[in-house]
């Protein structure tokens, strides 16, 4: 299989200064170890506003890579905090945004990400099973329904078929 | 559709290191949450809202409107899950009498206002009911 990029998940919380993405690598981890019994995976990287152009992401770890056996939450919780993760890998190396801050309630949306001016949002979502495009449609419906008129992105990660979809919302990104 | 980004400003280290604290606080507290731990929650999202609060006071000292805007909804929003919604309901009055606020934020703020509200009646109608033991 062709490989387009390929990150390390020891590289992910670097990328994100502002954020404690380091947290969920262990998330990351677990779930992406349901898929594999290498030291591996290759997700493929849609972007809704290119329709017909995808990356083909691999994503390494090793032994120093956190993890559990038991995840220390429901499962539901563990998929989501998962997709933080892989978020956090996607807008770094696809996009000039980084995590900047949580949002607590009231965004509609999980961070507040930035460029070094201004701020967006992003909104994140995983899944194990179903519909990544609709998903993908009922992300973007809740991020465009903040009431802080901001841009943002909507990142889905499937789990289950190892898709991402990143999409861009609002004026040119 | 929205269109506008925000600007963010240019905000000191101090502030910056907090926002990285209050990552981790908010993961510790849904956490806490999620195994049912509920005042060891409560404590992690008093310390996000001393945060949030010092956010909006910068912000609002940077002319930064819609930023110190999002850090006292925050702030508030972190008072009513350490259940404390009469701190939460204060803090909303605040906001709502600001000029500032859009027409959407005004509205999502109301919206809140009154959950709000009804939450914390009820909870003053069981508080002062018969039901609750008195030693």
């Amino acid at each position: 299989m062709d490989i387009d990029d390929s990150i390390s998940l020891n590289e992910i919380a670097a990328l994100h200064p502002l954020v404690e993405v380091g947290l969920f690598i262990p998330f990351v981890h677990y779930r992406l170890r349901e898929l594999t019994d290498g030291d591996k995976v290759v997700l493929t990287v849609s972007f809704d506003n290119f329709p017909f152009y995808t990356r083909k992401l691999e994503i390494t770890w090793d032994e120093e890579t956190p993890t559990f056996r038991y995840p220390p939450i429901q499962s539901s919780v563990v998929t989501e905090w998962a997709a933080y993760g892989i978020a956090a890998a996607v807008l770094a190396l696809y996009t000039d945004f980084r995590f900047s801050r949580v949002s607590v309630r009231g965004e509609r949306f999980d961070y507040w990400v930035t460029d070094g001016v201004n701020l967006c949002g992003l909104e994140v979502s995983g899944m194990l099973h179903g519909s990544l495009t609709a998903r993908t449609q009922a992300k973007q419906q809740q991020l465009l329904a903040n009431p802080f008129i901001a841009n943002g992105y909507v990142c889905v990660v499937h789990f289950g078929e190892a898709l991402v979809q990143l999409a861009w919302y609002g004026g040119e990104s | 559709m929205a269109m506008n980004s925000l600007l963010q400003g240019n905000p000191p280290a101090h502030l910056l290191e907090l926002e990285r604290k209050k990552s981790s606080l908010l993961f510790e507290a849904q956490l806490l949450k999620g195994q049912q731990q509920y005042a060891k929650a409560a404590d992690k999202f008093v310390q996000v809202a001393d945060i949030e609060r010092q956010w909006a006071e910068w912000a609002e000292k940077e002319g930064l409107n819609q930023l110190t805007i999002i850090h006292r909804y925050s702030e508030l929003s972190c008072w009513a899950q350490a259940g404390n919604p009469y701190q939460a309901l204060r803090l909303i009055d605040h906001l709502l009498a600001s000029a500032q606020l859009s027409p959407e934020q005004r509205a999502d703020l109301e919206e809140y206002q009154a959950s709000l509200h009804y939450q914390f009646m009820h909870w003053m109608g069981e508080w002062s009911s018969a039901s609750v033991p008195v030693h």
